[in-house]
This record gives C-alpha cells, structure tokens and sequence, in this order.
C-alpha cells in the first residue's frame, strides 16, 4: 500500500482516505443487521415459496380452473388444543380419500368449554413437509381468528385440494398419505382466563402489535 | 483517533499503577489484560466441566444433589445451568477473549510492523465490556430461571420455547441475553479495530501477501465476526421482545416460529465455530515453521484456505438442524457444502505436514501442542465429515457423538493452540522463559487427560447416549467412567499449568530476544524480550 516509503501517520494521506476500512466495516455490520431485521418477512416468504416445515399454500387468490388425475390421496386429520385454550377442538372425520385436483371439503369442529367469550387461532401444517407446497387450502378458518361465545359449538370447514403439479414433482412419488395438522392456540391479545397454568400468567399477552387484523395471519 | 500514535511516540508517557490498566490504550497491555481474564474464565469453565464429569462419572445423581442438599428438581437445573455457562465461558469468555484479544492484540500490530491498534481508546473499551458481561451472566445463575429453580439452564443455544418466556420466565434467561449482546458489542469493536489495523497500518513492504499467517487468521476472523455477530443481536433482541414485550417471533401462538430462532442462532452460530479456531490456525502455523525451521508451505494457499474457510462458513447453517424436517434437497445441498469445507481445510492440515516434512525439527514445548493439535484437529474434523451427512446426523444429533466432535476441535483443536499460542509466546510477553520440562509434562498430561475424555464420548455417542442430560442408562456407565477419569487427569495438567505460570512469571529465567533460533522469522522476534512499551517508532521496513 505504502510503496512510495512513506509513513502515512505522519504524511499526505487525508483522514477519510485512511477510514475506508471503517466505512467497510460499517456497510458489512449494516449488511448483517439488515438481514436479521427482515428476517421474518424472509422467512415466511422461504417458508411459502418452499414450503418448508409443511406450509400450505394459500388457494383463495389461485385460479380454480385445473386437471383432475386418477392418483389417490389418502388425507388424514389431525388435531391439538394448547393448554391455556379452554376449547374441545376434533375432527369431524378421521381421513378422506380425494384424488389429486379434485376439491375435497372436510369439518371440524370446536366447542367453547368455559363461561367467557374467547378467542383462538389455529396454526397448522402438513405431513410429510414435501407435500406443503402441494397442499392448496382454498377456505379455512384458520385464515381468519375465530371467537366463541361461552358453551357455543361451532362446525368449521376446510375447503382444499392437492395440486396437480404433485405428479410432476419425482420428490413425491412416495406420497400417498398426508396428515394435516392443527393446532388451536389462545389468540395472543385475549386475555388470560382466571385458570391457566402459571407459566401462562407470567407471559405478558396483552400487547401485540401484529394481531387484530380481519384476515388473520397464514401460518408461519 | 490514529493520530493517538503519533503522540505516544513524542511524549514517551509510561502511565503507571492501576491507570496503566484501567484506562490503558496500549495494545500490549490490553493483551495482557485478555489473557488474564481468559485465563480466569477458562478455570471457572474448567471447573463447570469438572463438576459435569464428576455427576458423570456413575449413574444416577450424586454429586450435584450434594451441592443442592438433596433436592433433585434443583440439582437437575444446576446441572443443565452448568453446561449452558460452561459453553458460553468456554466460546465467549476464554478462547475468543485469548485468540482474538488477548494474543492478536498483543502480536498482530508487532507483526505486521504497527505502532499500536488503530482506535486504542475503543481497544480499551472493548476489554472492559467484557467485565459487566460476564458479572451479568454470572449473576444469572442466582437469579430465577424456570419457575422455581436458578439460572439459565438453556444450552449455550438458547433455543426457544425453553429459553422463551414458556421455559425460563425468570429474569436470568433476559441477563444471559444481555450479557451475550454485551459481549457482542464488544467483539464488533474489536473487530472494527482489527480489519482498520491490518488494512491500513502495515508498516512499509508488508503486502497483504507478506503478512504473517496469524494477521491473516484474525483478519479473515474479524470479517466473520461483522457479519455473524448482528445476526445473534438481533435473534438475542427478538428472543428479549418475546419474553418482555409481548411479540411472538418465536411464539407459534402468535403466528411465529421456533424454528426461526434457529435459522439466525446457527447463521451466527457456524460462522462462530470458525471464529474460534481461524487465530489457532494462525499460530499453529508460526509454531510449525519456527520449529522445523523452514518457511511455511503453501503460504498463499494457506492464507486463501482461511478465506475460504470463512466463506463457507456462512453458507452451512443448516447442518445443524438437520433434524427439523428439512426436505431432502436441502438436506443435500447443506450435506454437501458442509463437505466441501474438509477441502480448504485439508489444505491446512497437509500443508503443517508439508512444512514440517524435510524440516529440521525441535521438539520444543509449543511443537509439541502445535503437533497435538494438527493430529487432534484432524480427528476432530474427520468425525465433522461424518456428521455432515444429513442422514448420519439424524442418528447422531444431540449424541456424545457430537459432543466428542466440538470438543475435537475446539477444546482439542482451539485450546491446544492457546496453549502452543502460550509456550510460543510468554517469553516475548512476560520476558521470563517457562522451564522446559515443565511445560513437556503439562503436554503429556493434558493430551492423555483429554483424550481420555473424549474419545470415549464417540463410542456413548454410537450407542445413542444423549446430550444434555444429568443421568444416563446403566449401559452407558464404563465409558462414562473413563471419560471421567480423563478429566481428573486433566484436572491434574491445569494445576501443572498454573505451576508453570506462576514460576514463569516469578522465578522464570530472562528470555533473549528470539529464543527460537532462526525459524522464527516473523518482526515480533526482532524486539527485545519483553518488547518496549511503544516498538517500531520508526517503521521497519520489509522487503
């Protein structure tokens, strides 16, 4: 760098031209720092495009218009209710059988056990994780949260069907079988019901900012 | 700030007592400072281990309900928050504050002809951050943790839901949080200080293709802590705002994911495996040059291998969360990367073997932890290729198998090139030389010590021994017990070590200029022992 001999401390050389490895440092720290802050956005992108962890794709903005194939899939239920979630929340039927293209509808249904209006969102994902970027929800109530009056019963429906290109993918030969799985969690700014675990109380769950939105959040 | 130099060398002002230290800006004395303090850190991690292997050494749980008065619930967490402080002490508090502080403050302005760092005041500052961060994670451990035990007991991982407000929902999970962001905060700087003093301070004729393979090392170490650091803040402040401020990044009550943690802790995480070991690359190459006296083989490929190394590094996160339910090209793809890292690396590995070939070796203490380590490393990374499969490393993820592996190369690899680092250098440093016999027996020691430790631990790691756990099957009980037996004898080559510092530093007798001989080519070499409190006034000049 200093060929000419001379010791740039104490010669020519301005301040800034000697900085340059700062401003680097800076740029590459506020590289990184952008990253980690759009981390979520990047993620649920990842997740959707990939469908990684088993992320359903979202078929209410998809054309409806598609082939019907011969090829059988065998589609399991599957569900759970978190702890701090005074509901009953069960399939209505085990497993249905659709052939891939074909629009299969299936219930669930929840049932409000306590004496308090509450409200919950079901999170939800696919197994195996491959067939997620094939399985196309065109209705759910897990778009949107869902609130039930003390005691209410509710029949909730999911309107879905495997995409055809589910053939053209060899990753999926093997699949014959998926278990679509859901769980119903307390939403975030309800508040806490007098009986719940301890752990519970001690989370703060009355501020949110990314809540309240009509159209609910899809997924991950 | 770089003008701070200049007014050294004019005024020859020697600051003395408790102000040469405190407000030091001087990079010798700040080295001083790190080695110390990584040195404390590395006993008070030492002796978390000890205590691990002592409750390891039979089934069922004896030693920590003697520490907890026979409550079984406590002596579980105090277990797992001994292995979480043992981790982050090791990681944060002894090898990064000894390779990058303490020796590559010391001898990376040396030797690449510098007066000094180049932001000597920020220098200071990042030293003494790291003391509120680790009284904060000490402090940790007596605080409330999961309901109604102490301390953070998360794994140095901190992997939500444990570490979020659903496992831990005590306040020392939030002071670990802020004491790794302390300390964060505090390596950035270091490394800001690093690249501007490499990059812009090389005294005349040292090209970047001339610098010493330790500049090097740091250099390419400082560039993987810019960019991996911001992302453990910013997973750290998303973890902080889910426990305190009610998001949910990683709550999937709220629409987040756990998984997402994971992505940005091992982002960060790999790059910080290579954090660790590229300054001991560094120094085992001056150790094996100095003492087969020939000049290193494949300079430039050595010094392009820890580029590439670097690069690598941030492109095989995934590999450690093979488990998660990745699909399969991805498993392939981080399979297959992670392998490719065995290729720079190999190049590392076979050029200390090409240096020392034909050389005319001396098998003087550092030599032998330099040799140790190239043989132990090596080792360490062959069980890395392994675990690098994807569909291996489902059988073997959270084993001892793992456990062996890490310790491979870090406690094997990273702290036998402290140690060579040590051996290497204190002469230079404290200007008294170790007694040679002293340090060969602290070698023999601690290489049976911790192979006896972590050999086993791939064999417990074969038959599915669990990570993380304070008790273990019947089955499991003979290697356990050997493995244990190796830490008492380590434990043994620590109480030598500290032996040979205090004589050292006491009794030692005065070092020459270059005690080595004519293998030690590089300029911390052409000063005296130990080196005056402002070297190279006028610049040396290198041709």
């Amino acid at each position: 760098m200093r060929e000419d001999g001379h010791d740039s401390r104490t010669t020519g050389q301005s301040r800034g031209a000697r900085l340059w490895p700062v401003l680097l440092s800076l740029v590459l720290i506020g590289a990184s720092t952008l990253l980690v802050t759009y981390s979520v956005p990047l993620y649920r992108l990842f997740c959707q495009v990939t469908g990684f962890g088993g992320t359903t794709q979202d078929g209410r903005t998809r054309s409806q218009a598609r082939t019907v194939l011969d090829r059988k899939v065998l589609v399991r239920f599957d569900t759970s209710t978190d702890p701090n979630l005074p509901w009953r929340f069960r399939p209505l039927q085990r497993s249905q059988t659709v052939r891939i293209g074909q629009t299969g509808i299936a219930f669930f249904e929840a049932v409000n056990l306590s004496d308090r209006p509450i409200t919950g969102r079901a999170v939800y994902n696919i197994a195996p994780f491959k067939a997620g970027l094939y399985f196309v929800k065109v209705q759910c109530f897990c778009f949107d949260e869902q609130t039930l009056a003390p005691h209410q019963r509710v029949k909730m429906p999911v309107t879905y069907y495997i995409d055809p290109e589910i053939a053209e993918d060899r990753n999926l030969d093997d699949v014959n079988e998926v278990t679509l799985s859901y769980t119903f969690f307390r939403a975030p700014d309800d508040p806490p019901a007098a009986k719940t675990s301890p752990l519970a109380q001690s989370r703060p769950r009355t501020i949110d900012n990314e809540q309240g939105s009509p159209t609910g959040n899809p997924g991950r | 700030m770089a003008h701070a130099a200049e007014a050294h060398g004019e005024h020859h002002h020697t600051p003395t007592g408790w102000r040469r230290w405190l407000l030091s800006t001087n990079h010798k004395d700040i080295g001083i400072l790190y080695l110390w303090y990584a040195g404390i850190m590395g006993i008070i991690g030492f002796l978390m281990s000890l205590a691990i292997r002592i409750e390891l050494a039979e089934p069922g749980v004896q030693f920590m309900t003697t520490l907890t008065g026979g409550d079984m619930a406590a002596a579980q967490q105090l277990y797992n928050v001994l292995i979480t402080g043992h981790g982050l002490i090791m990681i944060f508090f002894l090898v990064m504050p000894a390779l990058i502080g303490g020796f590559g403050n010391f001898f990376v302005p040396i030797m690449i002809g510098a007066p000094d760092m180049a932001f000597p005041r920020m220098n200071n500052i990042s030293f003494w951050l790291l003391v509120p961060s680790i009284v904060l994670l000490m402090l940790s451990m007596f605080m409330e943790g999961p309901p109604g035990g102490l301390g953070a007991g998360t794994g140095w991982t901190i992997y939500p839901p444990l570490a979020s407000s659903a496992g831990h929902p005590g306040p020392a999970m939030d002071l670990a949080i802020l004491s790794l962001h302390i300390a964060g905060a505090s390596s950035i700087m270091g490394a800001i200080n690093f690249i501007t003093t490499i990059l812009n301070m090389r005294a005349p004729g040292m090209t970047m293709h001339k610098m010493p393979l330790f500049a090097w090392a740091v250099l390419v170490t400082a560039f993987l802590l810019l960019l991996s650091l911001p992302v453990l803040a910013g997973g750290l402040t998303m973890l902080l705002f889910d426990r305190n401020f009610g998001t949910h990044f990683f709550d999937p009550a709220g629409g987040g994911d756990p998984i997402l943690f994971q992505h940005l802790f091992w982002f960060f995480g790999h790059p910080e495996v290579y954090i660790l070991i590229l300054p001991g690359f560094g120094i085992i190459s001056h150790v094996v040059s100095t003492f087969a006296k020939k000049p290193i083989f494949g300079y430039l490929g050595m010094a392009y291998a820890m580029v590439a190394i670097g690069f690598i590094g941030f492109i095989v996160w995934a590999h450690h969360m093979f488990t998660v339910g990745l699909d399969v090209d991805t498993k392939a793809y981080f399979t297959a990367a992670t392998m490719v890292i065995a290729v720079p690396t190999g190049i590392k590995v076979f050029s200390w073997i090409a240096t020392m070939w034909g050389g005319s070796i001396e098998f003087r203490t550092p030599m032998l932890w330099a040799i140790g380590f190239v043989f132990l490393f090596t080792v360490g990374g062959v069980t890395g290729v392994v675990l690098a499969n994807g569909g291996v490393d489902t059988v073997f993820h959270d084993t001892y198998y793992v456990v062996a592996h890490f310790h491979y190369v870090l406690s094997l690899g990273a702290v036998f090139a402290i140690f060579a680092a040590f051996y290497y250098w204190i002469g230079k440093m404290s200007g008294r030389q170790y007694p040679e016999w002293a340090g060969k027996l602290h070698f023999w020691v601690t290489f049976i010590g911790v192979n006896m430790i972590f050999f086993p631990q791939h064999f417990l790691g074969h038959a599915g021994m669990p990570r993380r756990y304070i008790d273990y099957a019947d089955g499991y009980a003979f290697w356990n017990h050997i493995s244990s037996l190796g830490a008492y004898v380590t434990a043994v080559g620590v109480v030598i070590f500290l032996g040979v510092v205090a004589y050292t530093l006491l009794a030692g007798r005065r070092a020459e200029a270059n005690p080595w001989g004519e293998g030690a080519t590089t300029l911390e070499w052409t000063l005296p022992s130990p080196p005056p409190f402002h070297q190279f006034e006028v610049l040396p000049r290198i041709r």
